[in-house]
């Protein structure tokens, strides 16, 4: 009885440290719905206005009639869709080969590939503009849809470091089944890497949905313009002020893919204790 | 392995042309360049603004382990199905998700030093706010708030991935064998989940000492006396705002070696700490 | 141990990569200098070629930033140019601002620019000692778009480059617009303070300035944001660097003492805000909300100033120095260059000629606040006679006609010197340290970056 009250009272505490820590992490996305419903002379005022008096819609319309933010929702789909896809498979087929497999000097091939992501990109910005427009990819999507599609370092890993975790009797037994390497990392390893995955395809999405400097560069044509600088366009008011009402409504839009994809994930948290279950 | 074709032809080729263009005074504006030796190199370590520079972008490194063990422990509060933890999941991870341009608007907002939120806040215990922005200690100081509150929520990500892979059955035998939470803690969960916490120390610490765009976006001129920019930032300045590609390149060369050696340095120790299957 | 050796193994295989590699690329780089070389003086029998053929279907590819309403006006205008030149056809890049210049430089590193693009006359010396710039001098003298004299001088002459310094030499862009900056006032609070404004003819000097600014703080009201510091270094007869641009100059008694004037309207006197004051609530925002009285405003603002302020304003000149008796500040503009490397530099040429000296669209940019018009007649004529505030654009005028400026660090090869001038002036603002002081300091460090910017600009001639 005893155990179980004190059981309660830390429950309690836990989820009061939550709630806390939630608010702080709310309160600054209301002022973004409620700013993105104010006319713009209201924004700063003091103190803060919760619900806005007058409800103004015009942002939203605003957005919708006047700026390229269709285009560039279609444009940062496609990019993410594509690299979602192709992006994933490749990558968790590296991070399996460089964790379970005995490739020659794979420790240093994996290291090589690490260090890619230690020089700044700045200096790469412009020779890798060379080379795009060398093989003619300038203008259109395909520099941001390639590279990205043929491997995430970041991703790779963190698949290969939780793979690595994961039993090597696994491989062992499959291959005395007569599995070849892609069968076992297709139908063992690829299951079993399920919670990883997923939260790596929301950072990979979200990286790729988020991505600015590179659209910006690469693509010249408005109408293939991505999101985030359909955004950045709305931002660049020269020397005026910033219209912020506008660019918090259309903040408010580009994190709506990733919550709807973030939420509808959450279930293969939950689903992936079943699978743990198989192992030990 | 499409990994590699990715990492010759889109890393490896635009590195080899800048390790080759740091030893040049290449003007992005200019076609032909000169080969001018180390004097790029020379110039960066006498480069006083360099090492402000580094100086700062160490300081970014501080958020890391607050957003870690944070992470760690609410990724820990969600993992044990504390009533309402999905919806708990989706709120500590909004900050993440936002484009940065909307959350600097936001922090100019909250952190306004006359009346943003914070610092009524604080005046209402009784202590005045400093000026967020316009004092680079401060600014600084409000960016690694800021970068904590906004890694705590994927943090907790990864680290719920990790403890969802360990097999309930060996809590089951240690609970067996008579374990309480805190020796189950830290005998079976804690080395279980080593890898990922490895790999999030790399990652971050790569992460955060590329530090950028928040500099870019919080000061002009990274701040009163240089006093927020960071090492990328400075390339940054050098490589487009003053034509001094190849200085740049050789800047970067450096920085990329210094990250390099923390990283290696890193995989070196992770042998005495990070469990590594069996 | 074993790790460490295939660590350097590792190594010296990228590095072996990376030789093979260069070798390639090298090989690239001279193919381009070959076949790119760029003279300043490229023979107008060119251009009259290119108009021969005209029947030819020629596509342009024009870039630029710019808010909507911008936007707007270029693709109306390009519209319209297509319809006078059914031959060509004009893609229209707009880029982010922050961001064109990188974008930009990552085009002229690949040899993919485009015929025609705005060029900030910061970057004009950059661009044009690089060879980047097409030079329109004989262009201008030939065309039948427009008569280059009704143009501001001014703002035609910042766009020349002679090779060592702006002002005189090839043209190399042509003013997209001209900005002006002036004193704006609240007219309410100059009525309620019972001040009188100066007149064109009886300008205050820096001593009424202050007198007004203070007679005009009261409360969470203040006089005045802070001072141009251009218009006080400039007024007193004094400058940041030398007349060769090569030579630190602020240490000059004169310069001194504007600075220390300018700062003083804040540390001294609090007629200015705070600087925390001024983080937390811009003196634009404060000025908008009718808590300041007085404010440096550039041509840009009006169409702000009308939509969304509920009091009185006008222009005055802005204050003489006591010492000189003369007044300055400075203008700025944007400019639209066309690329030497185009294909159809008449056509270019053509386009941006028609862009900037556009009477319709010179119109538009007027009525809708934007700008001040480029060409002189409309500016005296049309503008001065609009309906609408302020009463006295004249100020304006007189900023293009007579004392404006190319700012300093406009006329240098980058500015790079100028932001660690302006690095810790803060200190100065607050009060913690003197303009004496803290110029004395900053000697070293700025003419080290000024030397480096001689350095590279001497590295291209």
């Amino acid at each position: 009885m005893k155990l179980n009250i004190g059981r309660k009272v830390i429950r309690a505490l836990i989820f009061f440290i939550l709630i806390t820590g939630a608010m702080t992490m709310v309160v600054p996305f209301l002022w973004m719905l409620s700013t993105s419903l104010k006319e713009s002379n209201l924004v700063y005022q003091i103190p803060p206005q919760w619900i806005p008096r007058p409800v103004d819609w015009g942002n939203y319309v605003e957005l919708f009639t006047k700026s390229n933010i269709l285009s560039g929702i279609k444009n940062s789909v496609i990019v993410s869709a594509c690299v979602l896809l192709f992006g994933t498979f490749s990558t968790s087929l590296s991070a399996f080969a460089f964790a379970k497999l005995d490739v020659p000097y794979k420790n240093v091939l994996f290291f090589c590939v690490l260090s890619s992501m230690m020089i700044p990109f700045v200096v790469l910005l412009v020779p890798q503009y060379i080379i795009f427009t060398r093989i003619k990819w300038i203008n259109t999507l395909l520099p941001l849809i390639i590279p990205s599609s043929l491997g995430n370092v970041s991703m790779m890993f963190f698949l290969r470091q939780y793979i690595g975790g994961l039993p090597t009797e696994l491989l062992e037994a499959a291959k005395i089944d007569g599995c070849g390497y892609f069968r076992i990392y297709y139908k063992i390893f690829l299951p079993l890497c399920k919670p990883a995955l997923i939260s790596n395809i929301i950072m990979v999405f979200m990286g790729t949905w988020n991505d600015y400097l590179g659209p910006m560069i690469f693509v010249n044509d408005s109408q293939k313009y991505t999101l985030q600088v359909v955004i950045k366009m709305l931002n660049s008011y020269h020397e005026t002020q910033t219209d912020v009402p506008l660019i918090m409504a259309a903040s408010l839009i580009a994190i709506l893919p990733i919550l709807i994809l973030f939420i509808s994930a959450q279930k293969y948290f939950v689903d992936s204790m079943a699978i743990t279950g198989l192992k030990g | 392995m499409p990994a590699m074709v990715q990492f010759v032809c889109f890393f490896l080729l635009p590195l080899c042309l800048c390790i080759f263009a740091s030893m040049t005074d290449w003007n992005v504006l200019v076609k032909n360049k000169n080969f001018i030796g180390l004097g790029n190199f020379v110039e960066l370590f006498g480069d006083s603004k360099f090492w402000i520079a580094a100086r700062n972008t160490i300081y970014m490194l501080l958020p890391i382990p607050f957003y870690m063990v944070f992470g760690l422990l609410f990724a820990l509060a969600c993992h044990k199905e504390i009533k309402g933890n999905k919806v708990f999941r989706i709120l500590y991870y909004l900050p993440y998700v936002s484009s940065i341009v909307a959350l600097v608007l936001l922090w100019k907002w909250l952190f306004n030093s006359e009346f943003g939120l914070v610092n009524q806040a604080l005046g209402l215990l009784g202590i005045e706010g400093p000026n967020w922005l316009g004092d680079p200690v401060w600014t600084k100081r409000m960016i690694v708030i800021m970068i904590a509150w906004k890694m705590i929520g994927i943090t907790s990500i990864y680290f719920l991935a990790a403890l969802k892979n360990v097999p309930s059955t060996y809590y089951e035998a240690a609970t067996i064998d008579g374990a309480g939470a805190f020796m189950r803690f830290f005998k079976i969960t804690m080395p279980m989940i080593t890898p990922i916490t490895f790999y999030l120390f790399c990652i971050n610490i790569i992460g955060s000492l590329q530090t950028f765009i928040e500099v870019d976006l919080f000061t002009t001129d990274g701040g009163r006396n240089y006093g927020v920019a960071t090492v990328i930032y400075y390339i940054w300045q050098k490589a487009f705002n003053y034509s001094q590609m190849g200085y740049a390149c050789a800047a970067a060369v450096v920085f990329g070696l210094m990250i390099l050696l923390v990283t290696l340095l890193q995989f070196k120790l992770s042998n005495k700490w990070v469990y590594e299957g069996d | 141990m074993r790790k460490m050796r295939k660590g350097i193994t590792a190594l010296v295989l990228v590095v072996v990569m990376g030789i093979s590699m260069l070798a390639g690329c090298g090989s690239n780089e001279e193919d381009n200098t070959g076949s790119t070389e760029i003279s300043n003086d490229q023979t107008p029998n060119q251009e009259t070629q290119s108009g021969d053929t005209a029947e030819e279907q020629v596509t342009l590819n024009f870039m630029g930033w710019g808010n909507d309403s911008e936007v707007a006006t270029f693709q109306a205008m390009i519209d319209a140019y297509e319809e006078k030149y059914p031959n060509v056809s004009v893609e229209y890049t707009v880029v982010p601002d922050g961001d064109f210049d990188t974008k930009m430089q990552n085009m002229i590193a690949a040899g993919e620019q485009p015929d025609a693009f705005y060029c900030g006359i910061d970057n004009v010396m950059k661009y044009a000692a690089t060879g980047n710039l097409y030079d329109l001098s004989s262009y201008v003298e030939n065309n039948d778009l427009f008569d280059v004299d009704n143009v501001w001088e001014n703002a035609i002459n910042i766009y020349r480059y002679n090779g060592s310094s702006l002002g005189d030499g090839p043209l190399y862009a042509l003013p997209k617009d001209v900005s002006a900056f002036s004193v704006v006032y609240n007219k309410d609070l100059f009525d309620a303070a019972g001040i009188t404004p100066p007149t064109e003819e009886n300008p205050w000097d820096w001593n009424d300035y202050l007198e007004a600014a203070q007679k005009l703080t009261d409360g969470d009201v203040y006089g005045t944001a802070m001072y141009s510091m251009e218009s006080a270094v400039w007024s007193n007869g004094a400058n940041w660097l030398d007349d060769s641009l090569a030579n630190v100059a602020f240490t000059d008694p004169k310069f001194v003492e504007a600075f220390q004037f300018v700062a003083d309207l804040r540390c001294k006197y609090h007629v200015a805000p705070s600087s925390s004051e001024e983080t937390s609530l811009s003196s634009y925002d404060r000025f908008m909300q009718g808590k300041l009285g007085m404010m440096g405003v550039g041509s840009w603002a009006q169409a702000d100033l009308w939509n969304n302020c509920d009091f009185e304003w006008d222009l005055m000149d802005w204050p003489v120095s006591p010492g000189t008796g003369e007044k300055a500040v400075w203008f700025g503009s944007a400019g639209l260059a066309v690329s030497p490397e185009s294909e159809h530099l008449q056509e270019a040429c053509d386009l941006i000629a028609f862009l900037a000296f556009n009477e319709e669209a010179q119109r538009t940019s007027y009525t809708t606040g934007m700008s001040v018009p480029t060409l002189k007649d409309m500016a005296y004529g049309e503008y001065t006679e609009m309906d609408k505030a302020p009463a006295n654009k004249k100020a304006f005028l007189n900023v293009l006609e007579d004392y404006g400026r190319l700012a300093t660090q406009s006329r240098t090869f980058n500015q790079e010197w100028w932001s660690e001038f302006n690095s810790g002036v803060e200190a100065v603002y607050n009060g913690e340290m003197t303009a004496q002081e803290y110029c004395d300091s900053m000697v070293e460090s700025v003419q080290a970056l000024l030397n480096k910017s001689v350095e590279q600009q001497e590295a291209l001639k």
